[in-house]
């Protein structure tokens, strides 16, 4: 691999990669996803690539094994491009027959197909209400690139944002346009990221830092793992801007220790980025260096809040500190450190590549762009899609989610896991959007979606969500630590039927304590869950208390 | 102590990457034996409660050995409505063990695991690498029957 130390070396490059990729008839590729690594894409892959290989055609058929395709309840899916013919919940045993009738006849293998009672039987994507329904700005590298190929990338577009921002633009025009754009934060709190980067950028230190935090630590959240295992590049691509905007000379990626493919994925990217020389020194010529380590979590929720994975980082343990001084002012080493979501990178060369004024037609008034949502519980095609911010929850759980699935009435979505909120069906047209969920009580968080049928009980899902609290709390503060201990008593007492009112007032009084006195957002927002169920549900908790006499 | 050198070696000696390190020896014996405690401490220049504080907060590691199987049941939240708790219940009453533990014989530990983000297939366990989906308590004790 050359390095490339030009615009000029880059379009070279850009047109070599894209004349590779145009050169095969089609393409297969195949979901090696989270959700579906357990269901055998790597087996599915090789079985394809063996049938062709006995015809002849390996050449001019290519099998991918990609990151995740999205429709993990209907997984392991492939899809043949040109045409995109998607099969679903395909098995090893299939590749003979994909080979014989698909790209030798053309034919399409019928029980592969997708089906519901709206559509009927449709092969193709663009007929899949799960996929036609999406936006797929960032998630539609996924089903196209093979997340270890640097080339891949940039055939498709990638990096051609970086070259934009190191050759075109200065890096206060970089900060500019991202703060024109009104990126917010993914994560969990919406804050605007253009002004956390400027936060870091005016801080005064010769030293600065900015972090990936790829934690996802939150129960049912796992559209972070489908970025950055189907295309880190993109997240890469993304830190390498904002590290050239903000004056960061280091960056840091922080991601999960469970997942090994994961990991391999990011290595292999960076390393793959550092021979083009995107990583490193003097990049593209521009005179500014760059470079990244990746830091794992060994598993804990709280290690997902900014100032404790930045101890972390320092090889410490992950405690919270009182943020009287932002982390973006004094971070890690107490150096200015700023530290976006996995999402929020992404977004950043789609910005800086289409300019803030186009991004900023996507979504509502206050909400931008779109957001990537991983749909879980009672839902039949669970998996993660990316929509436009302002689509209705009735879109998102019914149209393309496909309801509950199980013969039940639909009863909440919950938000946000363990720090956020449910909403009650009545509720379901309102529109996805940081503040409008956020003032129902179920702030979007970092954008898992829950769903709930009529027979799951809300005293049940809040006790899990404080029980899972309780064992991930680092458990320096008290209001956090001995806060969730006692509702988790209190509430107990209310399950088992000995409950009384007192018990509930004194539930809603910790509640108050431990947002107003908690280290961190982890306290802070611990009884949030519990506070919506009480909102909107009363009548559960109520059925189950002692009645006065 | 040869493994451990290694392992310095890999993070060349950075005191930053204690936590990986630590890691690595958790991968490498399935747990964190009491002298690589003291070994790590020794040559990174870090105190030894300090070590210790980072050994004992993570529930990932262990100071025990584990057993030659080792069960982690996906303790997210998808998979608890969709019957996690059940098969927990059905794994404790099976193994005779709580949550944590292991059998006498060394044979099953039983662990929670952090969302594995695998929702759309929950409920799910995981054993030696090897993950089931859409477990039923029912189909436990024929899981645990292949595993010998």
């Amino acid at each position: 691999m050359q390095r490339i130390s030009s615009y000029e070396d880059f379009l070279k490059l850009k047109n070599r990669v894209q004349s590779i990729m145009a050169s095969s008839e089609r393409i297969i590729s195949v979901c090696g996803g989270g959700g579906c690594s357990s269901k055998d894409g790597k087996k599915i892959a090789s079985a394809l690539k063996d049938e062709l290989g006995k015809k002849g055609l390996e050449e001019k058929i290519k099998v991918k094994l990609t990151g995740c395709h999205g429709m993990c309840s209907w997984g392991p899916s492939i899809i043949i491009y040109p045409e995109e013919i998607c099969y679903l919940k395909v098995k090893e045993k299939d590749a003979t027959e994909i080979i014989e009738e698909t790209i030798l006849r053309n034919r399409i293998v019928d029980r592969l197909v997708y089906e519901d009672e709206k559509v009927g039987k449709t092969p193709h994507l663009k007929d899949i209400p799960f996929y036609n329904r999406q936006t797929r700005l960032i998630l539609g590298y996924n089903t196209k690139i093979d997340p270890q190929s640097i080339d891949d990338y940039i055939a498709l577009g990638g990096y051609s944002a970086l070259v934009k921002a190191l050759t075109q633009m200065s890096p206060t025009d970089v900060l500019e346009e991202i703060k024109k754009s009104n990126l917010r934060g993914r994560g969990g709190g919406g804050f605007p990221a253009g002004q956390k980067w400027e936060t870091t950028r005016n801080a005064k230190s010769d030293i600065k830092y900015v972090i990936v935090n790829g934690h996802e630590g939150e129960p049912g959240a796992y559209m972070d793992r489908a970025i950055l295992g189907g295309n880190p590049h993109i997240v890469l691509e993304g830190l390498i801007i904002g590290a050239y905007a903000i004056g960061a000379r280091q960056g840091f990626i922080y991601t999960r220790h469970d997942a090994p493919d994961l990991l391999k994925n990011i290595e292999t990217a960076i390393s793959k980025a550092r021979e083009y020389g995107f990583i490193g020194k003097n990049i593209l010529g521009s005179g500014f260096d760059f470079d990244v380590e990746i830091h794992l979590d060994i598993g804990i929720f709280v290690s997902g809040e900014s100032s404790a994975l930045m101890r972390s980082i320092e090889g410490k343990i992950p405690e919270p500190r009182p943020k009287y001084i932002r982390t973006s002012v004094s971070g890690i080493y107490e150096k200015p450190s700023n530290l976006n979501n996995v999402e929020t990178w992404a977004n950043v060369p789609l910005i800086i590549e289409n300019g803030a004024e186009w991004y900023s037609k996507i979504g509502t008034e206050r909400s931008k762009g779109t957001k990537l949502i991983s749909l879980s519980g009672r839902i039949k095609n669970a998996g993660v899609i990316e929509v436009p911010f302002g689509m209705s929850l009735r879109e998102i759980v019914f149209d393309l989610g496909g309801g509950t699935g199980n013969g039940n009435d639909l009863k909440a979505v919950h938000f946000g896991s363990a720090m956020g909120g449910s909403i009650p069906k009545e509720l379901i047209d309102t529109p996805l959007d940081f503040d409008a969920c956020a003032k129902l009580g179920a702030p979007i968080g970092a954008g898992g979606l829950l769903v709930l049928d009529e027979k799951d009980d809300m005293l049940e899902l809040v006790s899990y969500f404080l029980d899972f609290l309780s064992t991930e709390s680092c458990g320096k503060c008290v209001p956090c630590r001995e806060g969730i201990r006692q509702i988790r008593k209190l509430l107990k007492k209310i399950k088992d039927g000995s409950g009384t009112y007192q018990d509930v007032e004194t539930i809603r009084e910790i509640c108050d304590v431990q947002k107003e006195a908690s280290l961190c957002a982890l306290g802070r927002t611990a009884s949030s869950p519990l506070e919506s169920a009480l909102k909107y549900f009363w009548k559960e908790f109520e059925s189950r208390l002692v009645k006065e006499k | 102590m040869d493994y451990l050198e290694s392992i310095i070696e890999k993070y060349s000696r950075r005191r930053n990457f204690l936590i990986e390190m630590l890691m690595d020896v958790q991968h490498e014996k399935g747990y964190i034996p009491r002298e690589s405690i003291f070994y790590l401490s020794k040559r990174l220049s870090v105190p030894v409660n300090e070590v210790m504080r980072i050994a004992t907060f993570y529930k990932t590691f262990s100071l025990k050995p584990k057993a030659e199987h080792v069960i982690k049941v996906c303790s997210g939240v998808s998979c608890y409505i969709r019957g996690g708790r059940e098969v927990v219940e059905k794994l404790e009453n099976l193994l005779g063990i709580k949550v944590g533990d292991s059998t006498p014989d060394m044979k099953f530990s039983l662990e929670l695991s952090s969302c594995s983000g695998r929702c759309a297939s929950g409920p799910e366990i995981e054993i030696d690498g090897e993950v089931y989906g859409n477990v039923k308590p029912d189909d436990i004790e024929g899981i645990l029957k292949k595993i010998g």
